[in-house]
């Protein structure tokens, strides 16, 4: 009877910890930026998780530190475009525990020159980088490592079969 | 638990690719062909086993299972594991090619050690299979966190502070690991000791 309780306890723990977790695909940590009214803004996340206190340093064409910070409790960061930037811009975001992402902010787009179609393929990566794995590459993933097996079975029977000859 | 591209020196990633090929090719000459699609079978769970998610502070950690991989497979974990990561990152884009290698090595070493450390146990009683198998695969995770704290000190020189984090913010995956191996390990010693390690299991 008493293990019957620890079992129940266990499995409940489990299913507390699981509903717990809010279910997330997307584990790759990433910047999204764009330019806006004289400012740059960004957003990090680890997909629907906003990256918090995440460390930014933004880089010009030389490598030189245009700006520095840490994302707020929205995964926010912003700065002020630098006058007449001469360089595309390098936002690079670090998460801690070696996640990393980075995102470049083209110089046209600074400058208020990037067209609608630019900014509208930008957001259209964005929603790439957020959409999580589908079902179909979860599925080839499984496929291609039982294909695998399935090879590395065929050449081992092979050379079975040649050592027995 | 994945480190991404472009975090770790070239040096640590290329010792990392060098063990994860020695790893690798110890891995493939120990297989049992006979048992194969018990790797593959385990590897499509360490491939899925990423896609359930614990937020947690400002990360976000994830189940890992390299804990029941290793000690069902020994060193043909690092093949598993290696293919499981290196589909990862081509499909969802989790680490990265260039880190596959010190990914591949953080999570499979781990992997083998809680294999030569536990499997033993795995001919005793119920109650003994559960106690190993929890502490294999919360042993696992624990590991992981270590190494993953040695290959981001190589480059940033913070060991200790970086250890901590990371330990203390996958402290709950490794009870949750630890428990999820318990029942797997357990349930297959029940209704399916094949796939223990030979001579592991009472069958």
């Amino acid at each position: 009877m008493r293990q019957k309780n620890v079992k129940q306890w266990c499995f409940l723990a489990i299913l507390m910890v699981l509903g717990w977790s809010s279910p997330s695909f997307a584990h790759k940590v990433y910047v999204f930026a764009w330019a806006e009214d004289g400012f740059v803004h960004s957003e990090s996340s680890f997909g629907d998780k906003k990256v918090i206190k995440g460390k930014v340093e933004v880089t010009d064409g030389s490598g030189a530190v245009v700006s520095k910070g840490i994302t707020d409790e929205q995964g926010n960061y912003s700065f002020k475009i630098p006058e007449n930037p001469g360089s595309d811009l390098l936002i690079t975001m670090d998460a801690s525990m070696g996640h990393k992402a980075t995102w470049l902010v083209p110089l046209d787009e600074m400058q208020g020159a990037a067209s609608k179609t630019a900014h509208g393929d930008a957001m259209a990566q964005k929603a790439e980088l957020e959409k999580g794995p589908s079902a179909m590459r979860i599925a080839s993933g499984i496929g291609i490592i039982f294909a695998l097996a399935f090879g590395a079975g065929i050449v081992n029977n092979r050379r079975r079969k040649k050592h027995h000859d | 638990m994945h480190i991404s591209e472009g975090v770790l020196s070239g040096p640590v990633m290329m010792a990392g690719a060098a063990l994860a090929v020695a790893g690798t090719a110890v891995g493939l000459k120990k297989i049992d062909y006979d048992r194969i699609v018990h790797v593959a079978i385990l590897s499509s769970a360490f491939f899925v086993a990423s896609l359930i998610h614990v937020n947690l502070g400002p990360s976000s950690v994830h189940l890992i299972l390299n804990g029941v991989v290793g000690l069902l497979l020994g060193w043909a974990a690092f093949p598993a594991i290696l293919v499981a990561l290196l589909l990862q990152a081509v499909f969802f884009q989790y680490g990265g090619i260039t880190a596959l290698g010190v990914n591949s090595v953080i999570m499979a070493t781990p992997a083998v050690i809680c294999y030569y450390l536990f499997s033993p146990f795995l001919n005793k009683g119920r109650k003994t299979v559960f106690a190993a198998s929890f502490l294999a695969g919360a042993g696992s995770v624990f590991i992981s966190c270590l190494l993953l704290g040695f290959s981001l000190y190589l480059t940033e020189k913070s060991f200790l502070e970086v250890s901590l984090l990371v330990v203390t913010a996958n402290l709950p995956v490794m009870i949750i690991e630890g428990i999820v191996t318990g029942f797997c390990v357990t349930f297959f010693h029940k209704v399916y000791p094949e796939i223990l390690p030979r001579g592991r299991s009472n069958s």
